[in-house]
């Protein structure tokens, strides 16, 4: 076959492909897709249904692997304002946890 | 479907230590119990995450969950419950409830009383078990786990 045209089918499929993102959680890791459009919220929202039953979603962030967070407050945010690339690695993860008696 | 975690005597020992030493007799601790995703019913590990005790309570710290959290995918295993010591009795306060590792249906929190000072194991201790509504309701330490030699 024509390594040529091997080459511009993969890069055509690429450009067409929908743009994803790594999201861990406990553990687990799944891909979510998005669109650079669309908010941050609905990325993180979508993030979460990928892991089951979540009866608290406003307690996840997504974190970026360096650690800057997107949690509800960042909602409003496009995913292109936020910077999240394709295929990039996300953590979803609670934002505080601690406990006390 | 409940699971029925089995934990070693020695990993429930090593919980202990961790918060005896880390806690003082004086202090609020936590420790998670991990397991495979492959075989998720037998706990392997007690992870101590670090954290910092205050006059309240304990809040883990933010760098230190963005670590774990890579290294739990790495090594394919999971969070299946959190364990923490109170200062006296053992009940899930507000805080408790509002802010767990881990906020899935089922997942279990235990806590400990008297900074784990006591004898190792599960007398006076509380367990729950969060629910589908976002409540958490108290369930029996018997039906939950199976300590093994």
């Amino acid at each position: 076959m024509n390594v040529e045209v091997t080459e511009m089918a993969a890069e055509h499929a690429a450009q067409h492909e929908e743009p994803r993102v790594e999201v861990t959680y406990n553990g687990v890791r799944k891909k979510v897709e998005f669109k650079f459009s669309e908010t941050m919220g609905a990325l993180r929202l979508a993030a979460i249904s990928r892991f089951g039953n979540v009866p608290s979603p406003h307690t996840l962030s997504l974190f970026t692997k360096a650690g800057v967070e997107f949690g509800p407050d960042k909602d409003q945010l496009t995913v292109r304002e936020a910077g999240i690339k394709n295929h990039e690695e996300l953590l979803l993860r609670p934002g505080v946890v601690r406990g006390g008696g | 479907m409940k699971v029925r975690y089995r934990i070693s005597s020695d990993l429930l020992a090593q919980t202990f230590a961790f918060f005896r030493s880390c806690g003082e007799g004086k202090r609020e601790c936590q420790v998670v119990w991990t397991s495979p995703w492959a075989d998720p019913d037998v706990i392997t590990a007690v992870v101590h995450p670090r954290h910092r005790a205050h006059r309240g309570g304990f809040d883990i710290e933010s760098a230190w969950l963005n670590e774990f959290w890579q290294e739990l995918a790495r090594v394919e295993q999971g969070i299946r419950v959190q364990t923490h010591t109170h200062p006296h009795g053992a009940f899930h306060s507000k805080t408790d409830d509002a802010y767990p590792m881990v906020p899935s249906t089922g997942f279990l929190s235990l806590v400990i009383p008297n900074f784990a000072m006591g004898p190792v194991g599960f007398e006076d201790a509380y367990l729950t078990e969060l629910q589908a509504d976002g409540s958490w309701r108290q369930v029996s330490i018997e039906s939950r786990f199976e300590v093994t030699p």
